[in-house]
């Protein structure tokens, strides 16, 4: 007779337990749920990026960045006169070299100005309509590849600014394609 | 055995009502999460707004020689404030800058009202060059071989000698959330990076 009943208060007892356990693993995660949850923080993309630095580079004039400390390479094309379009824009300037074959310059330059600027996990490119043959990645296109920093492999999202750019006559395209 | 069963029934009961306190609370702090909080698309939103409206030239577009920085109360002329030299130019302007630098020290709240915004916002102005292209430059500007940013390509802009920065940093405030957001422009001829982040210390929908 009293082995059944010490039997029965044993296991009353061991679900007693178990229910205060339950009760507070569910009290405590709640409460950890409440407290440490943080929402997603936002970081911008790419697209405000590539149509900013396109208006930067039309709007920055190569004597505006003659002595500027900050670009050594600018200082160099324009005291050595290596465009002709000196008093140009930066765009302007770097189609002028790249079109009279000095494509290495155009492409110092453009590094030295987009570079630092991009974030480290985009890539970057600058195309100009110089009549290819073949682009950035190595496609058959009009544009040519001025100068391409292809910092990741995979592009999931692509950013274009585009600048068009009367020279010779001519009406040329310049893009600055950022991707991720 | 009565009182066993006593003690029991009281168990099951404290139980019960701890499990029943605990889903009160979490639906309570669910329903004050939701009512009445803004929709998490909202931060980026006015991120993206802030930094439009801090290119912009601000309204009268000449706000800067109409106002004493650091006199709130003549600061309501301004209906719009931004430090950009003209609309769809990308050059700031180095008068309005050194401008909001004080108005940003006298009143942050004003300041905030005049960027239109609900939420609290931090800004910061930097410039890109390399030190070891660069070496006079960065040892007038007190960046020594020694000092860690030396090796860094970007910098804080110098305006009247003090870096760019406005607002409140998010980790002083204890943001909850943060939106960031940051735009290219050009400021004494150089290319520089406006980050605008936009922060709150509310729950999200």
């Amino acid at each position: 007779m009293d082995e059944p009943d010490m039997a029965m208060k044993k296991g009353m007892v061991l679900t007693m337990d178990a229910l205060f356990a339950l009760a507070l693993l569910l009290i405590s995660s709640m409460l950890m749920i409440m407290f440490l949850s943080r929402p997603p923080s936002y970081q911008s993309s790419g697209a405000e990026a590539a149509g900013d630095l396109v208006a930067a580079l039309k709007s920055m004039n190569m004597s505006d960045l003659d002595n500027n400390p900050r670009y050594p390479y600018a200082n160099y094309i324009y005291d050595s006169n290596l465009s002709s379009r000196s008093n140009g824009t930066v765009a302007e300037a770097i189609a002028d070299l790249y079109l009279n074959g000095r494509t290495e310059a155009a492409m110092n330059l453009s590094q030295e100005l987009l570079e630092p600027a991009v974030p480290s996990d985009y890539g970057v490119e600058l195309l100009l309509e110089a009549g290819g043959p073949t682009d950035c990645e190595e496609v058959s296109s009009n544009f040519s590849c001025v100068f391409s920093s292809p910092r990741i492999a995979v592009r999931n999202f692509v950013y274009v600014g585009r600048h068009f750019i009367y020279y010779n006559n001519v009406t040329r395209e310049m893009r600055l394609v950022i991707y991720k | 055995m009565k009182g066993q069963v006593w003690s029991y029934d009281l168990l099951i009961a404290v139980v019960a009502f701890m499990l029943t306190l605990a889903f009160l609370v979490f639906f309570w702090w669910s329903v004050s999460a939701a009512v009445g909080a803004p929709r998490s698309e909202q931060l980026p939103e006015e991120a993206r707004s802030i930094a439009d409206v801090l290119l912009s030239p601000g309204n009268p577009s000449n706000w800067n020689d109409t106002i004493n920085a650091s006199n709130a109360s003549t600061w309501t002329t301004i209906t719009l404030i931004g430090i950009g030299e003209g609309f769809g130019s990308p050059e700031l302007s180095q008068g309005k800058a050194e401008k909001m630098l004080q108005m940003n020290a006298t009143n942050y709240s004003l300041l905030k009202e005049k960027l239109r915004s609900d939420f609290d916002f931090y800004v910061e102005m930097r410039e890109f060059f390399n030190c070891s292209n660069a070496t006079s430059y960065c040892t007038a500007r007190g960046i020594t071989i020694s000092s860690p940013e030396y090796d860094q390509l970007e910098h804080y802009v110098l305006v009247s000698g003090q870096n760019f920065t406005l607002g409140i940093p998010p980790s002083s405030g204890n943001a909850r959330t943060v939106a960031v957001i940051n735009r290219f422009a050009v400021y004494n001829n150089s290319l520089v990076k406006l980050k605008v982040v936009a922060w709150t210390n509310q729950t999200w929908q």
